[in-house]
């Protein structure tokens, strides 16, 4: 006989034009059932009673809790072996790179420069790491790790992140709903800087676990503040801690102390600049220079054009006269006012040999104007609604109220025109911010060759008729391709 | 499907995986006696899927497809039955096979030429006309692309269907 499956390949088209009347033969002659036993039932529910979840294998690595945690921290700093082991395990590539600091700290590292030594304390099942630690007339710089049985037990209940290091962008897909925000209390810590005046700092979080709360923490200080703090010949650098759920305070570490060598502080290398550029709209100067021993910081300011203000320079870096570049890693830049920038650059070349020449560079900046920066949206209006900023059109496609009290506005503009956002939200009359986020993501629109990037800003605000907004980072390009020898000589 | 169910079976739930079990495992079951046309057999497939699909709740992305995603390993444990046990040949020419106490007498000449079939082929017929399963759904489940589902399903029809009637002439 001849195999069936062979004997159907070679009528196929016949087969197919007879599908109706086999479908009819089929139900015409198959009406049996195949009946269930009723064993079924107690074999299978013998089987669901013994059946053991499998624990993943992650998590018994995890269950090495703090201990592993801390060598394998120490392990990563002081061995280099390690640590560039441990960075080729996926997934531990971006811890590694925060436990070793940026470059600037790994430079400072490799010429012996530190002279803290880290500390660990233990109260109440909280175990507190503050390790790294560097101390220049620039920064103040540690990591601070924080395990141990009572924060697991928080951190398993809680959704742990920092809005500092809060990713808001999203990978949506075209026609999905924009992803609305929601969200909660977050375990985080604040720190406070007991020997100085200045409590501000920036905390930022590489990693974190359902163990342990992991942050890299800077201080950038004022000018003199670094020095008023050697003057006092202390030997103990004071810090406190608290560990919070949101608003709420879980637990605090009142008396931190590390011990502290003046002896081993190198002071900075300052050079006046007094250097002045003119691009279009802008003056811009060039007021110092100064050479740290984990940095270097250039001190810029803006003389802007009435109606315009400066956003951000277009790639900057420093290159030195072997082409040797330094840019900007970790913390680029902080404002200290509206008109003026302070800039970082890593490594620095304060333990190596003084460059001869070192040019400031970058490929252009980025100005905003005033004018249209500002706009009125009512919950009433029709949408789309059409804006122009800057000469660009953008389009706002919705504008909600939902409950408990959050405002949401979508708008699109074309992914050519760079990003827009919207800044802050005022009441109009109340000015009555309370916090913002925004969130963005760009799918094709249209033609495929036509992008339009659609964004939604959320906004924690009580419900009202209308709200004044601004746009934020927009910016015109004016190119410039500049190289501007700084001086180095004091 | 009660996707709410799946997602807390996913979490760990042992009481919702057993309610899922519940909705599934009579289908299941005819689906492995289909393809294995042993009752003890088919008992342990569908016992055998059940382990697998607990110990692999995480791997399923879409809730609403658990039925179709435990139908596929129920086909796969009926697989492993076959390949290790070698319990169960069909020859092509093996026309007088014994009459099976799972079906009704009635129509026994359509099953035994069924039974001529190979498992998977068999399969794919019952499960459109036994259980009203659709060639997508049959796709989805046996992991086949739906046009060899279909033209296998059609193409067996058209043999067993000249077959019988040359037989009853």
């Amino acid at each position: 006989m001849k195999d069936v499956n062979e004997m159907y390949s070679k009528d196929i088209s016949e087969i197919c034009s007879d599908e109706k009347m086999l479908d009819q033969y089929m139900q015409d002659n198959m009406k049996d059932e195949i009946i269930v036993p009723g064993e079924l039932e107690q074999k299978v529910n013998a089987r669901i009673s013994a059946l053991k979840r499998p624990i993943p294998r992650a998590r018994y690595i995890i269950a090495a809790a703090a201990l592993f945690i801390l060598a394998f921290i120490g392990s990563i700093r002081f061995s280099p072996v390690i640590a560039s082991y441990a960075a080729e395990i996926p997934g531990l590539a971006a811890v590694v790179d925060w436990l070793r600091g940026d470059s600037g700290i790994r430079n400072a590292r490799e010429h012996g420069y530190g002279g803290i030594s880290p500390v660990v304390i233990e109260q109440d099942g909280f175990i507190l790491e503050i390790a790294n630690v560097f101390f220049d007339e620039d920064r103040l710089r540690f990591s601070a790790v924080v395990t141990g049985p009572e924060i697991a037990g928080m951190l398993n209940k809680t959704d742990s992140m920092l809005p500092a290091v809060q990713d808001d962008s999203k990978s949506v897909q075209a026609g999905d709903e924009l992803p609305l925000k929601d969200k909660n209390d977050n375990l985080h810590l604040q720190f406070d800087f007991k020997d100085f005046d200045n409590m501000g700092y920036i905390m930022t979080s590489h990693g974190q676990n359902s163990e342990y709360l992991a942050f890299d923490v800077e201080k950038a200080f004022e000018p003199g503040e670094a020095s008023a703090f050697i003057e006092k010949q202390t030997d103990m650098l004071n810090l406190g801690l608290k560990i919070k759920n949101g608003k709420s305070e879980v637990y605090a570490f009142d008396n931190i102390q590390l011990p502290f060598d003046a002896s081993k502080f190198n002071f900075s290398d300052e050079y006046d600049q007094n250097k002045r550029i003119v691009l279009q709209h802008t003056e811009i100067m060039i007021d110092s220079f100064i050479i740290s021993p984990t940095r270097m910081k250039l001190d810029v300011s803006f003389n802007m054009e009435d109606g315009y203000f400066f956003t951000d320079f277009e790639n900057p870096y420093l290159r030195d006269e072997k082409g040797n570049i330094y840019k900007g890693e970790g913390i680029i830049s902080r404002h200290s006012s509206m008109n003026e920038r302070i800039m970082y650059f890593v490594p620095s070349t304060y333990f190596d040999r003084k460059p001869e020449k070192l040019y400031f560079c970058f490929d252009g900046i980025r100005i905003g104007s005033e004018e249209g920066k500002s706009f009125t949206l009512s919950l009433e209006e029709k949408y789309p609604k059409k804006l122009l900023y800057m000469g660009k059109e953008i389009s706002v496609t919705k504008v909600e109220w939902h409950e408990p009290g959050k405002l949401t506005v979508e708008f699109e503009y074309s992914t050519e025109d760079g990003i827009f956002r919207i800044q802050g939200v005022d009441i109009v009359d109340h000015k009555d911010i309370r916090s913002s986020g925004t969130g963005s993501y760009i799918w094709p629109y249209g033609a495929s060759s036509n992008f339009i990037t659609k964004s939604l800003s959320e906004f924690e605000v009580e419900k009202c008729a209308s709200y004044n907004m601004e746009f934020s980072n927009p910016g015109y390009l004016i190119p410039s391709d500049m190289d501007i020898e700084l001086t180095l000589d004091k | 499907m009660d996707e709410l169910l799946v997602r807390k079976a996913i979490k760990g739930d042992r009481e919702s995986f057993g309610q899922l079990i519940v909705l599934v495992r009579d289908h299941a079951y005819r689906v492995a006696y289909c393809y294995l046309r042993n009752e003890e057999d088919s008992m342990d497939a569908v016992c055998d899927a059940v382990e697998k699909a607990f110990c692999n709740l995480k791997k399923l992305k879409e809730p609403r497809y658990f039925k179709t995603w435990f139908i596929r390993i129920t086909i796969n444990e009926c697989k492993v039955q076959l390949r290790n046990r070698k319990k169960v040949e069909y020859l092509a020419d093996d026309i007088f096979v014994q009459p099976d106490s799972n079906f009704k007498d009635e129509k026994l000449d359509l099953n035994k030429v069924l039974g001529q079939l190979q498992a998977i082929d068999r399969l794919l017929i019952y499960m459109k006309y036994y259980m009203g399963y659709t060639l997508d759904e049959i796709a989805a489940a046996t992991d086949m692309p739906a046009g060899t589902v279909k033209t296998r399903i059609y193409g067996n029809l058209k043999v067993l269907k000249s077959r019988l009637e040359v037989s009853e002439a």
